[in-house]
């Protein structure tokens, strides 16, 4: 975060650092037509000088002064995209059984329950979870965090993932599980990282390497 | 008859069986205020209920009548092409030097000038995704796509051979420190490589990583002139 980062208006300096960028949430980039009318509105009310669709699958309204940020909230009556700081930045999930024909498990469903659960809650580093509904992982839940992927006998489960300037594939740590079971192994990882004492910005792929994946597994009860 | 893609027209099938998502033609997912609402207004003269924002940045519009297609892509004001699907080829790109403080190159004019230069790739039987990086903090993910970009101070970091979906595989930098033209032509001729590449009975169908590990990297290094 830089300095002049608004993080509790969501609001991103950008280059320059006389206008402002924000990405209100919207929880795996479904987003209905009328909803997306009125937040074009506010862009265009509040003079925002572009939209940017972002890999965080957010709609980011570029170039709003900073008088504007409140009002422009208001307006759109949405919630803030976290798409900065160290916490949980995104839980990206794909159209699944609700959309698409590949579809083998209902990763919306799952997507939209842990986006409510963890979308912005604050760490150590930053953290991204990743939802697929089916083995061509649209979302790449192997270079999340915490990733899942909908197979046809259940939901596997990937840790440790990061694609940044040191990419890493997540390590497995499970495998055939219903909704409920995964989300208990998903709540397991993250519970034990959220209550871990960690430098700041190193990410969970790197504690797995630092402390072994036996110890890991083990102690998040895999 | 069941209906299935129709991959001519960039257009995928729903789950429901009957209607098609496609996506906007929007290079480096930026637009403006006009654009969006014109979208929107095009989204509602055809019933589209549902918009989503895809990982790779682009915006689908989810819910088209097959008779509908033609008229919508014709409404935004751009002809249907193949390889334009979802999922298919995609050139995503960060903020880059142009918004985000940290960005060292202009990755959005970078994603502009190849999109009008390459996309979409013809007759390449696998998927094509690029990703075009404006800091080593690599939002596009460019070490997971066919062709990756690294903005750096001294010139653009190419990366190839990247996946993140199925078969997962992280890219290879195969040159450093080239400029703007050099990195263009570099990606125009490994999209000759991978189009050659998917028309051998060996390597067809195939993501470029996939090839790559067939046919070594030397040789790709020697195509694009980087030995």
């Amino acid at each position: 975060m830089n300095k002049e980062d608004i993080l509790e208006k969501g609001a991103i300096c950008q280059r320059g650092c006389k206008t402002f960028a924000v990405a209100p949430h919207i929880p795996g980039g479904f987003i209905r037509v009328a909803d997306f009318k009125k937040l074009m509105d506010a862009a265009e009310k509040y003079q925002a000088e572009t939209l940017k669709m972002t890999s965080g699958q957010r709609i980011a309204v570029i170039g709003l002064k900073e008088a504007d940020l409140d009002a422009f909230w208001e307006d759109v009556q949405m919630n803030i995209g976290y798409a900065i700081g160290l916490c949980v930045r995104m839980v990206k999930f794909c159209p699944g059984t609700t959309y698409c024909r590949h579809g083998n498990q209902d990763a919306m469903g799952l997507g939209m329950r842990l986006d409510k659960k963890y979308h912005g809650r604050m760490l150590s580093a930053k953290f991204k979870i990743g939802v697929a509904g089916c083995e061509y992982a649209c979302n790449a839940p192997l270079f999340k965090e915490i990733g899942l992927t909908g197979l046809p006998d259940g939901w596997k489960v990937n840790a440790g993932g990061t694609c940044g300037a040191k990419p890493r594939m997540g390590d497995l740590m499970g495998e055939k599980l219903n909704d409920a079971d995964a989300e208990e192994l998903v709540d397991r990882i993250f519970r034990y990282y959220e209550g871990g004492e960690w430098p700041p910005k190193v990410r969970l792929g790197r504690i797995i390497e630092k402390i072994g994946l036996d110890q890991f597994k083990k102690a998040v009860g895999v | 008859m069941k209906k299935d893609d129709i991959l001519a027209k960039g257009a995928i099938l729903q789950r429901d069986g009957e209607t098609y998502a496609i996506a906007a033609r929007l290079a480096a997912g930026i637009f403006d205020v006009e654009t969006g609402k014109r979208i929107a207004e095009i989204a509602e003269k055809y019933g589209v209920e549902m918009l989503k924002i895809t990982g790779d940045g682009r915006l689908a519009l989810i819910g088209i009548a097959q008779e509908d297609i033609d008229a919508v892509y014709a409404d935004m004001g751009v002809k249907a092409q193949p390889g334009t699907a979802l999922c298919q080829q995609y050139i995503k790109a960060c903020p880059g030097s142009t918004f985000c403080q940290r960005g060292q190159r202009d990755t959005i004019a970078m994603a502009r000038e190849m999109d009008q230069r390459l996309y979409p790739y013809p007759k390449i039987s696998s998927k094509v995704k690029i990703g075009i990086a404006g800091c080593f903090n690599s939002c596009a993910e460019p070490a997971i796509k066919d062709i990756g970009l690294v903005g750096l101070p001294k010139g653009w970091v190419l990366m190839v051979g990247g996946a993140g979906g199925k078969d997962p595989m992280i890219a290879e930098t195969v040159a450093r420190n080239l400029s703007d033209e050099e990195a263009l032509e570099a990606v125009e001729k490994i999209m000759k490589y991978y189009r050659g590449a998917s028309m051998s009975p060996r390597t067809r169908n195939q993501r470029l990583g996939v090839i790559l590990k067939k046919e070594g990297l030397d040789r790709l290094r020697r195509i694009i002139g980087f030995e």
